[in-house]
């Protein structure tokens, strides 16, 4: 809303970087914009083109969850809020060109190329995260009832496919839940890495459990839980005194076909013993990894990835916001996994080393 | 009370036209509060000509709403009822102020935080709730008058207070983007803690090796104005125009100094030193390392007996006694809270048998065992024989984690004993090491391939709770409950090692008490939002970086301190920034000039003016606008009711009473609280 709104930032959304030129502080950047067919300077987002549109697919925002028109904004909150048309869906039936009072439709519109000046330029375009269907035991996809956490995280959302209901994908009310920790991470076989805001992520998801259902049966099962940030610890040791249970084991998980219910193996270590545990849902802590986008900005600007995947930044002390390239600059999760606070610092980081290139009208260079 | 005129912008007898817009934030709000309840009482209320529910009134389709109601109706009030006004009161004060309307005839009122989140599972009483909150809040409206935003000029120069590494990377980082920077450090050298470490986790780099060149850059830098030896005495003043006086304590040792170290030998005052973590001494007159940065010496001016000798004895003449403490007053218009922490030592009669003189180490005098220009050269040495210890037991989460003593998490000291044992398998390799640890806590991409090879260096981990320390003989027995064995553990070792976190500096109250900056409960410094405005405090134009607001490793550290130069930048950046108008003013009238309001202003945001009354000359109390932060302190002191905060009126603050208590007064608590 803020960087929407603010006089100094333009946003170019819909849009990618095709090439990069020149020299830090003076950087030529191709973009090639891609057709909303919509109208951007007409639309308001008031939502009628969504109430006629005839077409229903599944809606990736909501992690395939809900389905979503061929007109669509991504979500109720986007900056900019305004709708686009996904071409490939749209059966051109004509019926939001009807529907829209202020004709901001316009299936015309082709893909659009511009050059940008920049002296600097700042990579923040995220990562990836991992698929866990490339782990067979934990039977995702095929099990409905077993979801990643980010697709934990749209059924929590208010917004989310049930709004906010926290039912499972059959539909069934969720009163007992199993979060499963390092899926793919910390492992030899996928990612060796931990990316270390999937602990507390679970953390947090569980309290919004007992919050939605009071008296709900959490457990979290992990490796070494990572609560090492501001406030961590003592949210981890307050979820435990509420009822949270925490065990450290990695379990299996074996499905009830008829009641659609996952039932969770695990060496339970009060017990002493294997112990089966029913429950509604089972939520796999996925980590975080590169991402396609990134790879791609990566080849373009020329710049250097780690042995893990992410960006290499310039030093891993004194240089963590830039890149080996003067003048590009890195923030946030396309360096490596954090959390929100630590990607906004880097962020601002970023922007100090910005700041300080564009702040002399020129720069030297050695002979 | 008296009923005050009812004003829309500031015009006189106009009709009052309240519109009310209640949010659910997605199911935050109304998961728990009935919103088509609240918006149906609300359009019963008085003046009330529209109210309406919103999804997410911050969205693009609830501003558009209000915005074309407010022209539709020509509403010249509005209350939104949704989260924090802090959070969202800037964005609805703008679409009033787009919509033609006086930003300050817009009331926020929190139904969420205030109500939703708190009574969760009650749908009734909160629903209730709200509804009382929203008649407050049309009720306080109906008083309200538009305001003017100030402008205050801003001084384009920062402060940054503690010279460790995060101070040093603030200060190079603005001093860089063209801007004077003043660097404030307590001790008479750069540096801070990470002086005392000797590699750092991960790629072992020595820390001197990023250190070093920043000091230098810092002592060198044109635009850097470097004051060792100094504290903070006073800050007042505001957001752009800061005025600091700094109190520089005299080195008493000039520039001349070439370290040729005589003084320190005819010095007859010996102390244990600082920078060896007491585990060598040093005299009255010394540099506390040969790397020391400025490369002067200092005198202990608390040690120091005025022998005069070391002035005898220095070839150059660099030496004066006699000199003074100073004070250094500057202006500035931003400011960095740099200061650091401080390493836990455990306390008399802890578990593991830690009195500084047994072969029971912190983590911090392991640093300087293992570091070249440490006590022992570099050698890790037990204290009671001087020799290598055969096996080296580390155990983590000492004094944290810990509800009793610190129940944080001090994040840096798992990869820091990984560090240190990595470095003592990698100079002794005969030597075993273990590691007592309860989670192994790693937060980057490459610890956890650091930590694997820890473990094929034979360093061994065991997930275990040390019970107790004891000496047993010339060794020490390490006591612990094995969590993967379910039993109790004993092992005899030469060394044990204690992690020890980190805890707030003994100088952050008073810096919190000048500067007005909140901590949070574990006593590091609070940040104005935990995950959306981590490098500023509460308190406009003070950021805060390293750790100080938590504790983190030295790359962290530099990039919180690059991440609050940016902020501190963003606002040097312009002659002039934008204040809100809620202030207070006084009718000099109604002032007996008692001065109350003078001495309690925290912002010394009042001044007194000489006046004629009666034919004589008195003193009048007078708001200065640009120092005032609206804190209402001089409202509630004020014995002749001569002030008024604006936005925040008497009559504002009583009509919300009323309403408040209108209905079943025996059946509520009114709570008066902070502007939240």
């Amino acid at each position: 809303m803020e960087s929407a709104k603010h006089r100094n930032i333009e946003l170019v959304t819909n849009a990618q970087v095709t090439s990069v030129e020149g020299e830090p502080g003076n950087f030529r950047v191709g973009l090639l914009h891609q057709p909303w067919y919509v109208d951007t300077d007409r639309c308001t987002g008031c939502g009628a083109c969504i109430d006629v549109c005839p077409v229903s697919v599944p809606h990736e925002w909501e992690m395939d969850l809900k389905p979503r028109k061929a007109i669509y904004a991504l979500f109720p909150q986007a900056a900019p809020l305004k709708y686009v048309i996904d071409r490939e869906r749209c059966i051109e039936c004509g019926l939001c060109m009807q529907a829209c009072g202020l004709d901001a439709i316009d299936l015309s519109q082709e893909p659009g190329e511009s050059v940008v000046e920049t002296g600097a330029i700042v990579v923040a375009t995220g990562a990836g995260v991992f698929d866990p269907s490339a782990i067979p035991e934990y039977g995702y996809p095929e099990h409905e009832n077993v979801v990643t956490n980010m697709e934990f995280e749209r059924i929590c959302n208010a917004s989310g496919p049930t709004e906010g209901e926290l039912v499972r994908p059959d539909g069934k009310a969720i009163h007992s839940v199993v979060f499963v920790q390092c899926v793919g991470s910390r492992d030899l076989e996928y990612n060796v890495w931990c990316s270390f805001y999937c602990c507390m992520a679970s953390v947090k998801g569980g309290r919004l459990v007992m919050e939605h259902a009071p008296g709900a049966d959490v457990t979290v099962f992990f490796n070494d839980l990572r609560a090492c940030g501001k406030g961590f610890e003592e949210l981890y040791r307050r979820s435990i005194d509420e009822g949270m249970r925490f065990i450290r084991s990695m379990p299996s998980i074996r499905y009830d076909h008829e009641t659609n219910d996952p039932i969770v193996i695990y060496e339970d270590p009060e017990v002493g013993g294997t112990v089966e545990k029913r429950v509604d849902l089972v939520v796999l802590a996925c980590g975080m990894q590169g991402s396609e986008g990134t790879r791609s900005i990566r080849r373009i600007l020329g710049l250097e990835r780690d042995t893990y995947g992410f960006l290499s930044e310039e030093h891993p002390v004194d240089g963590l916001a830039e890149t080996g390239r003067p003048g590009i600059y890195l923030a946030g999760t396309c360096q490596g996994p954090k959390d929100i606070p630590d990607s906004a610092t880097q962020g601002s980081a970023a922007a100090a080393k910005v700041g300080i290139l564009l702040s002399r009208g020129e720069r030297w260079l050695p002979r | 009370m008296e009923q005050a005129e009812n004003n829309g912008n500031g015009d006189e007898g106009e009709q009052l036209r309240i519109g009310v817009y209640i949010c659910h934030c997605g199911l935050n709000i109304a998961q728990t509060v009935d919103c088509a309840r609240v918006c149906g009482y609300a359009a019963t209320l008085p003046d009330v000509v529209v109210a309406k529910e919103n999804m997410y009134s911050c969205a693009d389709p609830g501003q558009i709403q209000i915005k074309s109601d407010i022209e539709e109706f020509a509403l010249n009030r509005v209350v939104v009822a949704a989260c924090s006004v802090k959070m969202h009161g800037p964005t609805f004060m703008t679409v009033c102020e787009e919509a033609g309307l006086n930003p300050y005839l817009f009331q926020m009122v929190n139904i969420r935080e205030h109500c939703s989140w708190v009574h969760m599972g009650d749908r009734e009483a909160a629903t209730v709730k709200a509804m009382d909150q929203v008649r407050m809040a049309v009720a306080g409206v109906t008083h309200a008058r538009a305001l003017d935003n100030r402008v205050v000029k801003v001084t384009r120069r920062a402060l940054v207070i503690g010279g460790g590494v995060t101070g040093l990377q603030a200060a190079v980082d603005m001093a860089d983007a063209g801007y004077d920077v003043y660097l404030v450090e307590k001790t008479h050298y750069l540096g801070g803690l990470s002086n005392q470490l000797h590699r750092m986790f991960d790629h072992m780099e020595q820390v001197s090796c990023v250190v070093t060149p920043l000091i230098m850059r810092a002592l060198n830098h044109p635009r850097i104005t470097v004051f060792t030896g100094t504290e903070v005495e006073e800050v007042t003043g505001y957001v752009g125009n800061f005025n600091v006086r700094l109190k520089v304590r005299p080195r008493l040792v000039g520039e001349a100094c070439d370290c040729c170290g005589a003084c320190s030998e005819v010095c007859p005052v010996e102390a244990p030193s600082e920078f060896q973590a007491g585990m060598a001494t040093r005299k009255a007159i010394y540099l506390p390392d040969s790397q020391a940065l400025p490369n002067v010496y200092c005198v202990d001016e608390d040690l120091c007996n005025d022998c005069g000798r070391c002035e005898d004895v220095c070839h150059v003449f660099a030496i004066d006694l006699s000199d003074a403490a100073r004070i250094e007053p500057i202006e500035v218009g931003t400011i960095v809270l740099a200061i650091g922490a401080k390493p836990y030592v455990p306390g008399e009669g802890n578990r593991w048998s830690y009195d500084g003189a047994s072969d029971v180490f912190t983590s911090l005098e392991v640093e300087r065992l293992l570091s070249s220009a440490g006590p022992t050269g570099g050698e890790l040495l037990r204290r009671s024989n001087g020799q290598v210890p055969e096996q080296v037991a580390f155990v983590q989460c000492v004094g944290s984690r810990d509800p009793d003593e610190n129940p944080w998490c001090s994040r840096i000291c798992c990869l820091n004993t990984i560090k240190q044992a990595c470095q003592v398998k990698a100079r002794y390799p005969e030597v075993k090491v273990s590691v007592y640890h309860g989670d192994i806590r790693l937060y980057k991409k490459e610890h956890e391939d650091f930590y694997r090879l820890a473990r094929d260096q034979g360093i061994v981990f065991m997930r275990s709770h040390v019970e107790e320390v004891a000496p047993r003989g010339d060794r020490l027995e390490v006591r612990a409950i094995d969590e993967l064995l379910d039993g109790p553990t004993a092992q005899e070792v030469g060394m044990v090692v204690l992690a020890c976190g980190l805890t707030r500096t003994d100088d952050a109250q008073k810096l919190q008490d000048m500067l007005k900056v909140p901590s949070s409960a574990d006593g590091f410094l609070l940040e104005a939002h935990p995950k959306l405005r981590p490098l500023e405090t509460a308190i406009d134009g003070v950021m805060l970086a390293g750790t100080c607001q938590f504790p983190k490793d030295i790359g962290d550290c530099m990039l919180q301190a690059s991440g609050a130069a940016a902020k501190c930048m963003g606002m040097l950046s312009k002659d002039s920034i934008e204040l809100d108008g809620i202030i207070s003013s006084i009718e000099q009238d109604l002032c007996n000039g008692c001065m109350v309001c003078v001495k309690k202003c925290p912002f010394g945001a009042v001044t007194t003016d000489e006046v004629e009354v009666e034919g004589k000359m008195k003193k009048r109390a007078r708001v200065i606008e640009a120092s005032c932060k609206g804190c209402g302190v001089c409202v509630a002191r004020c014995k002749q009711g001569a002030i008024q905060a604006h936005g925040f009126t008497d009559e504002q603050i009583f009509a919300q009473i009323d309403a408040a208590l209108e209905e079943d007064p025996g059946g509520r608590i009114l709570a008066l609280v902070c502007h939240w």
